[in-house]
């Protein structure tokens, strides 16, 4: 091959040979500071991550006994799990439920984003971030407020809607019963739904415009081109969306659990946190259908990786180009803006103005009278040593891990694509897992591994679960935010002399400045609300908010309850009201990039 | 001695070979361009010079050090070399003033002279009024001048430029590559300018180093490279070209060749040997037409397919039996189509390459 080159041009060497680098500089040369960061790690993101994972799956195979396993190994709880009519029936449910919830947020969510994204509907802005609030705010603090607003006779609409019959003279009947298989899907909908909106609000925001007027211009009406070009091009983000729902839907204990052990139905997550607390435990058979849990979770993930990427090999989103013109609504703006409305009222405004007044009455009562109100609950709530170290709790470890997944995600994401190798790849990879993970299965894992050490019953296994369960947020975020960097940014520093870690530090952290607050509140925010995973690991020396509102609800506490919930919530609000006032930061469009 | 010297250069990707045996040798001060088409290995050689990328087989020099070799790579911070980037990769967060004296900052030096160092460079680029703007502000030609000035700084020993004006529109490419020599000039740099533009090329570059397919096809001055390609790709690549197939018929102080059409053509080049399938290449503007017959070797007769009038030449298509013809004609003459007309190529204006 060399031979094809004319050997006159090239002149004959001159001078010396040149010289060889010293094993200095060779030494050097491989121990960069940057790899050295990067096995620390790889190392962490193999503990904290998937050493749990492997625990949760091993412990399905020992023989059980009352209190916990045996060192004896067995299949017996396996194959219970995988061929008994009870666990299959309790995942059937499972996904039964998880479908209807995920039909209905579909339904109404990607309905919301068309409505506000591509027509004349005023108040965009406004509508946007109510719609998207309650993404920042716990699905479980929600079904406290939905309990006071919509139990039997006591709930606030029910009186309300009673008092105003009898007012017109009719029997009064209880309007809505949310101890039932509707009030689950209705709280979990209302919930759930803002993902459906988020997901899809990218695509009908800035879809190329040109599509549509092609279409237009063919003869398509207005809503013909709406209905036939944008919706079927969004159906990558609309099916996406759909399978974070059903994940999310599927692997929720919480609200199903306390609703459905008095309403007769169980689901598959719940019979695992019952097999895995309530005496005698039946840990290996927790175990064992963590795993069928994993399987729908794992599939799930999958599905949805493979549509994302395949609908970004044919991006018609490109942000460039002509907005499309706002479809006018004419006589439908008013029923329009009724029903976001509506949507926003029970989401947002019901929901917090009945944690509320819950907080401050004395009990549940039909008739709502001012001597019923107190502050005796907070007043008490903050004089207990528990409800404070929860709450000193809480907030140190959503900054914990706020901290470590902004840093460990950036790392590792950053090590991804500018180092890309089959190393830097794997760990991206193994880090990015626990996002198919249910919380309940890391809970397993860490108390199993854990049980036996110190650090089982201390707030450090709380910060292991979570970082775990969020690391995925700090690398997939972080990711989308490095691959819009040109890598030129960073060469054009090493080449002007600066190392490794001096271009992380002076240029890639400055540009990503903005991302990486997103990440951080998101995870606090994140962390502030775990339930799933709390509730297995939690001891009496580390009491969270999130478990004190379970535990109060658990009891029929649900003053103290929707007490707790509000300062929860409170907390979450604060956290987005400092990413948008004083960071500028808009939290929901990072999470849309993961 | 070079200041950088490339031996068997090999990257590879994979079972991929993006370059192929390269060797070079830059003198100090020297303007060299590489060039080639898009995947010829220009950008990689560029980039494992400047140690961006680890180097599959080989080793590259700089002053007299090993700064490549398959088990060692000196990182790019520590090789002394300025760098323009085809995107610019300007700083958005930082000033125009903050992204000249990063690097400077880097070598640790005290302000005071950091900031005499980045005014000049500020103004040899022109822009010595705008250290404070934000760099995001600046138009396309402009983060081009900031880049430079961040590179020359440095008075690195090396400057690489990686197509960098590539993204200019076509008046501001055409003012810039004068100003890029100049400037080189008088700062005496050594420069390795990476462009698929081979009139760029031969503006800004002593040499010009021609590549294919990850390997060198041909290096040479811009004229040697024009007048006398070494490969069917080179005399395609550089300029336009009219190529005819033919077979050697003979050989003295010069070549006789064949086409398929049974004309005879003779070359001055010499070395072939009869019964050798060549290619015959010549420019267009070298052809010499005329509508009397003139009295001299290579001479035939042609007809006018299309003359088109491009202000300062003719563009003319001609035939010749099956064979197509393109002439440019300075300054342009009215021929009109379907005329008969006699066509000349002079023999020294004939190239001969290996089939």
């Amino acid at each position: 091959m060399a031979s094809d080159i004319p050997s006159a041009s090239l002149p004959a060497m001159t001078g010396h040979a040149p010289v060889g680098p010293s094993l200095f500089q060779r030494l050097g040369a491989l121990w960069s500071g940057e790899r050295i960061l990067w096995l620390l790690l790889a190392i962490f993101v193999i503990a904290v991550a998937i050493v749990p994972l492997v625990y949760a799956v091993d412990a399905a195979f020992y023989r059980e006994t009352r209190i916990g396993l045996s060192d004896e190994r067995s299949l017996a709880a396996f194959i219970h799990v995988y061929t008994s009519s009870e666990y299959l029936g309790y995942l059937a449910e499972t996904l039964i439920l998880s479908a209807v919830v995920t039909a209905f947020s579909l339904v109404v969510g990607v309905t919301m984003s068309i409505l506000v994204w591509r027509t004349d509907l005023p108040f965009k802005g406004a509508m946007d971030l109510l719609i998207i609030m309650p993404l920042f705010l716990s699905p479980f603090a929600g079904l406290i407020a939905w309990v006071a607003l919509g139990s039997g006779k006591t709930g606030f609409l029910n009186v309300a809607a009673a008092s105003a019959m009898r007012a017109v003279g009719l029997d009064p009947v209880s309007l809505i019963n949310i101890w039932s298989y509707g009030g689950v899907v209705w709280v979990m909908f209302l919930f759930f739904c803002p993902f459906a909106y988020l997901f899809t609000s990218g695509s009908f925001r800035a879809m190329d415009s040109s599509l549509e007027e092609a279409a237009r211009i063919t003869g398509a009406s207005a809503i013909q081109a709406l209905l036939r070009i944008s919706v079927p091009m969004a159906t990558p983000a609309i099916l996406a969306s759909g399978l974070l729902i059903f994940i999310l839907a599927a692997e929720m204990y919480t609200i199903p659990g306390i609703i459905g052990s008095t309403t007769g139905f169980t689901t598959l997550p719940w019979k695992i946190y019952q097999d895995s607390t309530t005496f005698p435990v039946h840990r290996a058979h927790a175990a064992a259908a963590g795993t069928l849990l994993l399987w729908v979770t794992f599939l799930g993930v999958w599905i949805q990786r493979r549509i994302t990427q395949r609908s970004e090999r044919y991006v018609s989103v490109t942000g460039k180009g002509f907005r499309a013109k706002p479809l006018k609504l004419g006589g439908w703006k008013a029923p329009a803006f009724i029903a976001i409305g509506l949507y926003i009222l029970c989401a947002d405004l019901l929901p917090f103005g009945s944690l509320l007044l819950s907080s401050v009455m004395r009990y549940s009562a039909p008739a709502i009278t001012w001597d019923i109100f107190t502050l005796e609950h907070y007043q008490r709530m903050f004089g207990q040593q528990d409800m404070r170290d929860a709450l000193w709790n809480t907030i140190g470890l959503a900054i914990g891990s706020g901290v470590i997944c902004v840093l460990v995600g950036f790392v590792i994401s950053f090590m991804e694509l500018r180092r890309p190798k089959f190393s830097t790849s794997l760990v991206a990879f193994l880090g990015v897992l626990p996002v198919a993970v249910p919380g309940l299965v890391y809970g397993i894992g860490l108390l199993w591994i854990y049980l036996q050490t110190p650090l089982y019953g201390s707030v450090w296994i709380l910060l292991l679960a979570y970082t775990a369960k969020f690391l995925p947020y700090g690398i997939l975020v972080s990711r989308s935010s490095i691959l819009q960097l040109h890598p030129d940014l960073e060469q054009s520093a090493r080449v002007a002399g600066a190392g490794s870690l001096t271009v992380l530090r002076l240029i890639v952290l400055p540009l990503m400045k903005g991302t990486l607050v997103a990440i951080l509140f998101f995870v606090m925010i994140q962390s502030t609300k775990e339930l799933s995973a709390s509730i297995l690991l939690y001891s009496e020396r580390s009491q969270v908010l999130s478990v004190l509102t379970w535990h109060y609800m658990d009891n029929g506490n649900y003053q103290y309850a929707a007490a707790v919930g509000l300062v929860q919530t409170l907390i979450m609000m604060v956290m987005v009201i400092i990413t948008r006032l004083v960071f500028r930061v808009q939290l929901e469009r990072a999470i849309a990039k993961t | 001695m070079s200041q950088v010297t490339v031996r068997n250069l090999v990257k590879r990707y994979g079972a991929y070979r993006a370059v192929n045996n390269v060797d070079l040798d830059i003198r100090k001060g020297e303007f060299v361009a590489l060039l080639g088409p898009s995947g010829c290995g220009k950008t990689t050689t560029l980039r494992c010079i400047a140690g961006l990328e680890d180097i599959s087989e080989g080793e590259i020099a700089m002053g007299g050090r090993v700064v490549s070799s398959p088990d060692f790579s000196l990182p790019p911070e520590r090789r002394e070399i300025g760098m323009v980037f085809q995107s610019y990769a300007i700083w958005p967060h930082m000033s125009v003033g903050q992204n000249v004296a990063f690097g400077l900052k880097m070598k640790g030096e005290a302000k005071a002279g950091i900031d005499a160092k980045v005014r000049r460079a500020l103004s040899l680029v022109g822009l010595e009024k705008h250290m404070d703007r934000g760099a995001s502000q600046l138009s396309g030609g402009q983060q081009q001048r900031v880049a430079l000035a961040r590179a020359i700084v440095l008075e690195p020993s090396i400057l690489l430029f990686d197509e960098p004006l590539s993204n200019l529109d076509a008046k501001l490419r055409e003012s810039m590559r004068m100003e890029l020599r100049m400037l080189q000039q008088r700062l005496g740099l050594t420069s390795i300018y990476v462009t698929h533009d081979q009139q760029e090329a031969m503006v800004v570059a002593d040499r010009i180093i021609l590549m294919k397919d990850g390997e060198i096809d041909q290096i040479g001055t811009p004229r040697q490279i024009y007048d006398r390609p070494s490969s069917l790709f080179g005399a395609q690549f550089v300029g336009l070209t009219n190529i005819f197939d033919g077979v050697v018929t003979g050989n003295g102080s010069g070549t006789a060749i064949r086409l398929p059409s049974g004309l005879n053509l003779i070359s001055a080049d010499v070395g072939l040997s009869a019964g050798q399938h060549v290619r015959a290449v010549c420019r267009p503007e070298e052809v010499i037409v005329t509508t009397d017959p003139p009295d001299d070797v290579n001479s035939f007769q042609a007809t006018v397919v299309a003359n088109y009038f491009l202000g300062n030449i003719s563009d003319l298509y001609l035939k010749f039996g099956d064979t197509d013809l393109r002439v440019q004609l300075s300054p342009p003459r009215d021929l009109s189509e379907g005329q008969e007309v006699w066509v000349r190529i002079p023999p020294d204006k004939m190239i001969l390459v290996p089939h």
